[in-house]
């Protein structure tokens, strides 16, 4: 795809915005954190604008993970996006990055007894936010697609068994009619409602199980209400899931006019909020709108994996 | 010592997490049960023995009694600016020169649901405060479940108002953070990352919605504040708080943000199964007042909880605000004027006040 003047606007915020130490922070002025780095670096590289990646090789880690310099704490859901953005982002040969795909691996959600609130399995582990906490879909979705995309080059059946596990909770968690939110799909009696950008991050990792009911039950969901909610994030992360899926040889139905509805609701928002500044969203936007050259590589899963028995 | 959670309340994100179901329980051991004589010497003496986990020294004496400002208003349209102001100087709140933070609860979207502060209460105190001759209004929040709150902003119709006005959003979520210790330590957290833009303004607003909620009994001025806990870095939902309990993550919140001012939206509020589920009540009101406990409190007893029994209330009005009923002034119009009783979802019946 041909670099929109929204693309360009876009790629010139990121550069714009980009830190002395190499990396971005969520909005323009402020420190540099995990994942609006990882995705603003995907995003130039797509753009045809290969940044310095090695902010990523200098960032502060511990025992293989990369540690939010802010808080000084590790997020599951960030070292996803990096193990997953340093595969794609000339990176992928660097030292650091099989200690940080083999650390992803050794995250792991609490496990709880069963809760009569919900119906949902509590001993599933996927990945927590921070450690020492329950599962939910996000982190999760973002280190199983990770993982899957280091497994491309690299078999470890440690790897495989968390790739499984972590693919059990998701479809645990699924809303009824399809769909996911952050992590709960009912609560006291109750079906609770999906949102968007969750549903197409957990697509993303569930691409090679599409032929599973909850995966196409969700796709369906994913198009029929991609355009309910505009946002940079959402638009983006739906454009990038619903193409991916629409892929031969097993294509979901998606309507390529689905696909140019979604790329000019992207530039409306823009026009309109400016994804409130948010970088990251914005690396996303870039992303869902140059990556597609390059078919998405970041973020696709090109066989299905062997399962773990 | 306090009781840890129990389990079940930690895996569910819509405001998960209190073990004791809002009722306020004191632990009591066996032991103390047997050398007590009667029921009042049980209750002193666990009094006595009950850890207090803060330092008196932190926070000023309770204040003899607290106002409370109750203001009609029965729908939307009315000029909520001009009555804000005006509770703002009847509560003798200075603003002027001051960076004010706007704090209202946008924790979800879904159409025709009452879920959130409703933007024009949120527009008008923003406008309120500029008029009293703030230097600078943003509005910030961390919605606790969805991290796209440009998603939220836009079809909430709050980001209209903010760019009609001028006025910076801040989304809490991502806003850079700072450690800070815990004034209080409910939680046994010793700090939290907290964003800069709350630390660094002058006066913080609470703004939310009154609702029943489904772990806590109820969310008004101080549950508001779980909004300020960065998503970026504690996720969504922010699980580290559920872990440390509901009661005890919102003593603690309060206790280290300290608000200056809460102005909690009941012009319509939400019963039943709040604070997502539940259905909204005209209740035509908004209440204001400088003490988060005594507007709280004001409120529970206006759906028809008992105070006393929401067990954050109870641990706040130790140290932090008043809760006594006979402590607190009510001004503007007489309390009596709200009298609800809320419909509350069957765990959550025995906080219901007598005759509530």
């Amino acid at each position: 795809m041909a670099l929109t003047p929204t693309a360009r606007e876009q790629l010139n915020a990121l550069a714009a915005a980009r830190n002395t130490d190499g990396g971005w922070g969520y909005t323009p002025g402020r420190a540099s954190r995990v994942e609006p780095t990882c995705l603003a670096l995907l995003a130039c590289a797509s753009g045809g604008m290969p940044p310095d990646p090695s902010v990523l090789a200098r960032w502060p880690r511990a025992d293989g993970l990369l540690i939010d310099p802010q808080s000084h704490t590790v997020n599951a859901s960030d070292n996803g996006v990096a193990l997953l953005a340093a595969q794609h982002a000339g990176m992928g040969g660097a030292s650091f990055v099989p200690a940080l795909a083999s650390a992803v691996a050794g995250m792991k959600g609490v496990k709880l007894p069963p809760s009569p609130t919900n119906r949902q399995d509590n001993t599933l582990q996927g990945w927590g936010w921070v450690a020492n906490t329950f599962s939910w879909v996000e982190p999760t979705a973002w280190c199983v697609l990770a993982l899957k995309t280091w497994t491309r080059a690299h078999r470890d059946a440690a790897v495989m068994a968390r790739i499984a596990d972590g693919e059990r909770l998701l479809l645990d968690r699924v809303c009824r009619n399809g769909g996911w939110n952050y992590g709960n799909s009912n609560m006291l009696g109750k079906e609770l409602f999906p949102y968007v950008p969750a549903t197409a991050i957990a697509l993303l990792a569930l691409q090679d199980r599409r032929d599973h009911d909850a995966v196409k039950k969700s796709v369906a969901y994913l198009s029929a209400h991609c355009l309910d909610e505009r946002s940079g994030m959402s638009l983006s992360l739906s454009r990038i899931a619903l193409t991916l899926y629409a892929d031969p040889p097993h294509a979901v139905d998606v309507k390529p006019s689905l696909l140019t509805e979604i790329d000019t609701a992207l530039t409306h928002t823009w026009r309109a909020t400016q994804y409130l500044d948010n970088l990251a969203a914005t690396a996303l936007a870039v992303y869902a709108t140059l990556g597609a050259t390059e078919d998405y590589a970041a973020f696709r899963i090109e066989r299905p994996l062997e399962r773990h028995a | 010592m306090r009781n840890r959670p129990s389990e079940p309340y930690v895996a569910q994100g819509s405001s998960p997490g209190e073990a004791r179901g809002g009722v306020s329980l004191v632990p009591i051991t066996r032991r103390d049960f047997l050398s007590a004589a009667t029921a009042a010497v049980i209750a002193a003496g666990t009094a006595c023995r009950r850890r207090r986990p803060w330092n008196a020294a932190d926070f000023p004496p309770l204040p003899a009694t607290s106002d409370v400002l109750l203001l009609a208003a029965s729908s939307y349209d009315a000029d909520l600016s001009d009555v804000i102001g005006r509770g703002i100087r009847e509560l003798g709140l200075s603003v002027a020169g001051k960076r004010v933070l706007l704090k209202p609860n946008m924790v979800e979207y879904e159409r025709g649901t009452i879920i959130n502060t409703h933007p024009l209460v949120v527009a008008a105190a923003a406008q309120a405060a500029l008029r009293a001759g703030a230097r600078e209004v943003v509005v910030g929040e961390g919605p606790g479940h969805r991290r796209d709150t440009e998603y939220l902003l836009t079809a909430t119709g709050l980001h209209e108002h903010l760019r009609d006005m001028k006025v910076r959003f801040v989304d809490l979520n991502l806003d850079d953070v700072r450690r800070v210790p815990l004034r209080s330590r409910f939680m046994d957290l010793p700090d939290l990352a907290l964003p800069v833009s709350v630390l660094d303004a002058d006066v913080v607003v609470s703004l939310p919605k009154l609702k029943t909620h489904h772990w806590a009994g109820m969310t008004c001025g101080m549950k508001n504040l779980f909004g300020v806990v960065p998503g970026a870095v504690y996720g969504w939902p922010k699980n580290v708080l559920h872990f440390a309990g509901i009661a005890n993550a919102i003593v603690d919140l309060a206790a280290t943000i300290r608000p200056s001012l809460v102005i909690a939206d009941a012009i319509v509020a939400m019963e039943g199964d709040g604070p997502i589920m539940g259905k909204a009540r005209a209740t035509g009101f908004l209440a204001m007042g400088r003490d988060p406990v005594a507007v709280d409190a004001t409120c529970a007893r206006a759906i028809g909880l008992d105070p006393a029994r929401l067990q954050y209330l109870v641990d706040a009005a130790e140290f932090l605000g008043n809760a006594d009923e006979r402590r607190i002034r009510h001004r503007g119009e007489r309390a009596d004027r709200f009298r609800f009783s809320f419909e509350l979802i069957e765990s959550m019946r025995g906080l219901r006040a007598q005759g509530g």
